[in-house]
């Protein structure tokens, strides 16, 4: 198995949710790795200042946000939330815009390099409202990551 | 030869979505026979830019380049929502500020 692939498990997936803002969403997202083994504390605090910073909303088809950082990172991963009702994040674009994501991808990245493959199909997928959207609507966090990584043409490392 | 214009891709963190963005415009670039230099930074490091003749961010920023280094907003490079119009600017901004 090559190990810089970006990976992702069940148990990094949550299914319409309902959280109260941003900030926790990312701390459910970030602590589901640090459980993994995946990220150190560090990550975790630093992936909610990052979001103070530099918000990732992306107001697309279906809106969505992105929290992605290296910072604490020691295995490349995404976690996904699906979010029941929608919760805003600030749009990337840092135009204080509010964006009411449906979903929420979040990423540790190591080495962009050798990740980008992945990475351009994630980023060519999010405008994709189709393929968010029936992300957005999976019913178990094995149809999600079955769906997603075909959208990402296999390029997801899914563990059990 | 064309001197090279010397692009800064600039976002929060350095990563992901500068990756992208910077090879969507060496993709343009390339397909163009534009010669470029092209380096990521983050979006603090926008002031102090002095080797920058263009400067692109994935976020508006009210931050300005002292030496005067037009600031475009790279974001549909990203999503790819927008991004004809968005190359269409860049290349008149190259001719711009190549032709000073």
């Amino acid at each position: 198995m090559d190990e810089s692939m970006m990976r992702s498990n069940e148990r990094l997936v949550v299914l319409g949710r309902s959280f109260k803002d941003s900030s926790e969403v990312i701390a459910c997202l970030a602590g589901l790795a640090r459980e993994e083994g995946f990220v150190e504390e560090l990550f975790v605090t630093s992936i909610q200042e990052r979001e103070l910073e530099y918000p990732t909303g992306l107001a697309m088809p279906v809106p969505l946000a992105i929290p992605h950082i290296g910072d604490g990172c020691a295995v490349p991963f995404v976690s996904v939330a699906t979010l029941d009702p929608p919760v805003v994040f600030k749009s990337m674009d840092r135009s204080g815009d509010d964006v009411h994501a449906r979903i929420v991808f979040l990423f540790g990245i190591l080495e962009p390099k050798s990740q980008l493959a992945v990475l351009r199909k994630f980023a060519r997928a999010f405008a994709n409202g189709d393929d968010v959207g029936r992300l957005a609507a999976s019913d178990t966090p094995g149809a999600l990551l079955r769906e997603l990584n075909g959208i990402l043409g296999g390029m997801l490392n899914v563990g059990r | 030869m064309a001197k090279s214009v010397h692009i800064c891709v600039c976002c929060g963190g350095g990563i992901f979505t500068t990756t992208i963005v910077t090879e969507e415009i060496e993709n343009l670039l390339k397909s163009k026979k534009i010669p470029y230099v092209i380096s990521p930074h983050t979006i603090t490091e926008i002031p102090n830019l002095t080797e920058a003749d263009i400067i692109v961010a994935t976020g508006k920023t009210s931050a300005a380049n002292k030496k005067g280094a037009p600031v475009l907003i790279g974001l549909p490079m990203f999503t790819g929502v927008g991004k004809e119009e968005f190359g269409k600017l860049l290349l008149d901004t190259i001719t711009e500020v190549t032709s000073k």
